[in-house]
């Protein structure tokens, strides 16, 4: 069980990166979606045992982490946005010494890198040394890295960067594959990798727990906020002004807008079913506007 | 014009970049602190230079010029090297090299802007060694009148001409992967001595003022045939003081001062033929689909499983889909946690000598076999001994720096327990290092019943890698180590200097028991820092 009660974490030069952060979790993939800057990693730091809060404290199974790291980080698989290899290592080597650290050992550990990296199609390429790596094939060794000790708590921050299409499609299903009893906590400010995967999202802007909900609470909060118009190519801007824009699409008539207001905002607005996008500007904007 | 403009603006970005950071306010500090050092009072108990025994010139302008200049050009040859090569790594970790790939810019300009970027940093800790030198007359009030020239001139012709070639040297040895790391951090420090030997027979630097001070202190004692020394010395009796004037700059003398210039011009056209540029040495480090790999790959025999579509780096999904979902998260084979310190030494272990060549283990091997093979007296005489304790140097140095220099902290601040294992491991790496190339004398000792140098081998065996560990843990960085322990390695066993010869390689080392003690207690202090700093980071950042 994962408890954060009150984190608040303030810089050195007095900014606060996070504002009174609580949340609660036993079980499932809680997706942490937000824009740049909006505190994401500096939560997930905390979390993972890596920085400290200035304020609040985070309990694992009831034991203040704080006081004792080492009992969440004997169940603790993190992946940080900006993580680095030994580049004269090969997969194997690297895994094994990522296996050593958390304290792993035996004949199983080895079948388990294995298994690993042939789970994050990797197998093909585990002779190479991984300075030779490509982005996306680093980002899956890290996750691998991150899965060595089958962790109750798993921490993957922006774990999709790098990845293209089809590898997120498959890292979306290793997600759900992964999720069950443990906890997996995963932080990106793309809405469709949330959208396909989490049982519950954490929406974070400037420092502030926006909202920590059901995915499909969140959409229901934006029911009858989303509208569609067609503007003039040249009142774009103006209209980016005025609204809140989820999407555009060039049609022949000109630009058909996806508007997200809580009133009509035309006469000739036709109102839409809101997508998880739609409903976390919704939350967004709402918030910038109270 | 245009190429002028362009080294200006590239030296500026440089520089500026360089200035603006912490730790060169930190490097002022210690520059201001090393140029009070260098004039002493007359009762500190050490002398910077003197003649004869214990004679030093009175402290007038010129005496302080010169003196300073001469202790600056033996320091900052060799730590100014290795405090400005960094500029070209730095662009290249910045990816700022990248868009300098992209432009118009020639590598003989660019690193000519990196040069003269070099060139005023240390011409900046110059002008504050000088200033510094002049406050120091001042306050030191043996001669209060200033002469400004006299007091200048020493660094104008001596110094900066010598910084000039330091900041070119800088550039070119980070013009080649194998330049920039550690053996070219060991091929440079080979250099300066080298320098520092022949530069009398150059009629450049320190001969300069030390001839003249020889001469003019024989002029006022008729009969004086001494010579001279530089650096912390200890002086043999009370000093004594004599006056000398300062050299008189002739235009021969001045033109002839200028040939390190010539050598540093000659030096960055060099580099730029030397240097690869951002592009090649990007593509052949980052790209997966190299030939090379694809060749790599083909000896890969589970590869062949998937045919071509294994070398793609998403396809196998789309194209065997049956092979990639035939295994679910769930069905991974649950490791076991220990705990046990072996796996993580020997994956340290591991770590430390990846990528070494088999010629240094056989290198390695040999200097243990003569050391066993050889009578001891011999393995020291000959410098057998000594050499086998800087074979290790790179192996040892990226202790404790590894995770800064890779990204890799993540992992490290993540584990449990990993103050104590993480850091005993990677120590009980270096050791191994160390027994590696020592062992042969350890036991060649031993059977002669030398007790007193096996005891300090053994000391020795716990005080490197123990300095290496703490070195690279405080500062992030395996340059730190290499320079450090290259300088003692060479005052202290290649030299014989007491406290620093950690071999005590004496034919009687003085005060034996207490040194081993000392440095026994040294290591312990040493780990004790680097255990605290890594627990800091480990469970306590804020």
């Amino acid at each position: 069980m994962l408890e954060i009660y009150q984190v608040s974490k303030q810089y050195s030069h007095g900014k606060w990166a996070l504002k009174d952060i609580n949340l609660q979790a036993a079980s499932g993939i809680i997706g942490l979606l937000g824009p740049n800057g909006a505190g994401k990693s500096t939560l997930m730091r905390i979390l993972a045992t890596i920085s400290q809060p200035t304020e609040g404290t985070v309990r694992w199974d009831g034991v203040d982490i704080r006081k004792k790291p080492d009992e969440l980080r004997r169940v603790l698989g993190y992946l940080p946005q900006d993580f680095g290899v030994y580049p004269n290592l090969n997969a194997v080597e690297f895994l094994e010494y990522a296996a050593a650290l958390k304290g792993l050992g035996g004949r199983k550990t080895r079948a388990r890198i294995m298994e690993l990296l042939e789970l994050l199609n990797l197998h093909h390429a585990w002779k190479s040394s991984v300075g030779s790596y490509s982005g996306g094939m680093r980002q899956r060794l890290g996750i691998a890295q991150a899965l060595l000790n089958d962790p109750r708590l798993l921490i993957i921050d922006e774990p999709t960067v790098g990845l293209d299409p089809e590898e997120r499609m498959r890292f979306r299903s290793l997600l759900t594959d992964l999720s069950g009893e443990r906890i997996v906590i995963f932080s990106t400010h793309i809405v469709s990798d949330i959208e396909a995967t989490a049982d519950r999202i954490a929406v974070l802007s400037q420092g502030e727990l926006l909202v920590n909900a059901d995915p499909a609470v969140i959409l229901r909060r934006a029911q009858g906020k989303v509208w569609s118009i067609v503007i003039p190519d040249q009142q774009l801007q103006e209209a980016r002004a005025k609204w809140t824009i989820s999407g555009t699409v060039r049609r022949d008539e000109g630009l058909q807008l996806r508007v997200v207001s809580d009133v009509c905002p035309h006469p000739r607005a036709a109102e839409l079913t809101p997508s998880l996008e739609d409903a976390y500007l919704y939350v967004k904007a709402a918030r910038e506007g109270a | 014009m245009a190429a002028l403009r362009t080294i200006y603006h590239i030296a500026r970005a440089d520089l500026l970049d360089r200035i603006r950071q912490f730790s060169f306010l930190v490097i002022l500090g210690l520059t201001v602190l090393l140029a009070y050092i260098f004039v002493p009072p007359l009762d500190a108990g050490y002398i910077t230079l003197y003649l004869g025994h214990s004679i030093r010139g009175i402290y007038n302008s010129a005496w302080v010029g010169a003196s300073v200049a001469m202790s600056t050009m033996m320091f900052l040859p060799l730590l100014g090297f290795y405090l400005v090569k960094n500029s070209i790594s730095r662009d290249e970790r910045t990816h700022v090299g990248q868009i300098v790939a992209s432009t118009k810019v020639t590598k003989l300009v660019y690193l000519t802007g990196k040069t003269l970027s070099s060139f005023a940093v240390l011409s900046i800790m110059v002008a504050v060694i000088i200033t510094v030198a002049l406050l120091m007359q001042w306050i030191r009030g043996e001669v209060r009148n200033i002469e400004l020239w006299p007091l200048i001139s020493p660094f104008l012709f001596l110094v900066f001409p010598i910084i000039a070639v330091v900041a070119a040297a800088a550039v070119l040895f980070e013009t080649r992967r194998v330049l920039q790391g550690g053996i070219g951090n060991v091929l440079y420090f080979a250099l300066y001595l080298l320098f520092v030997m022949t530069a009398d027979k150059l009629n450049i630097g320190i001969s300069i003022p030390t001839t003249d001070m020889l001469q003019e202190l024989g002029e006022q004692r008729p009969g004086f045939s001494g010579t001279y020394g530089i650096g912390f010395l200890q002086p043999e009796g009370p000093i004594e003081l004599f006056i000398w004037h300062g050299i008189a700059w002739s235009s021969k003398l001045i033109l002839t001062q200028m040939k390190p210039y010539l050598a540093a011009l000659f030096i960055v056209p060099l580099a730029a033929v030397l240097f690869r540029g951002f592009q090649e040495r990007g593509r052949k480090e980052s790209s997966y689909s190299s030939s090379k790999l694809r060749r790599k790959q083909n000896r890969i025999t589970i590869a062949e499983t998937y045919g071509d579509a294994a070398y793609s780096d998403l396809s196998l999904s789309a194209q065997s889909p049956s092979s990639t979902h035939r295994l679910r998260a769930s069905q991974l084979t649950k490791a076991a946690t220990s705990y046990s310190l072996l796996p993580l030494v020997l994956a340290e272990w591991r770590l430390m000598v990846k990528g070494t060549r088999m010629i240094w283990f056989a290198v390695a091997t040999g200097l243990s076999a003569l050391c066993l093979l050889l009578p001891s007296d011999t393995s020291m005489t000959y410098m057998i001994w000594p050499a086998a304790w800087i074979w290790p140097l790179l192996l040892w140095s990226g202790m404790g720096s590894r995770e800064a220099r890779h990204h890799t902290q993540y992992l490290i601040q993540t584990s449990p327990r990993i103050v104590a294992r993480q850091l005993m491991s990677v120590w009980l790496a270096g050791l191994g290092a160390a027994l590696w190339v020592t062992l042969g004398m350890l036991i060649r000792l031993a059977l002669e019943g030398d007790m007193i140098h096996l005891a300090y081998g053994a000391a020795a065996a716990l005080l490197v890698p123990s300095m290496a560990l703490v070195c690279g843990v405080l500062t992030g960085t395996n340059r730190t180590f290499e320079v450090l322990y290259m300088i003692v390695w060479y005052i202290g066993p290649f030299n014989r200097m007491p406290y620093l010869d950690f071999l005590g390689t004496e034919e009687a080392p003085t005060g034996t028991g207490s040194m081993i003690v000392i440095y026994v207690l040294t290591s312990v202090l040493m780990l004790t820092a680097a255990a605290m700093k890594r627990g800091v980071r480990a469970g306590a950042v804020r």
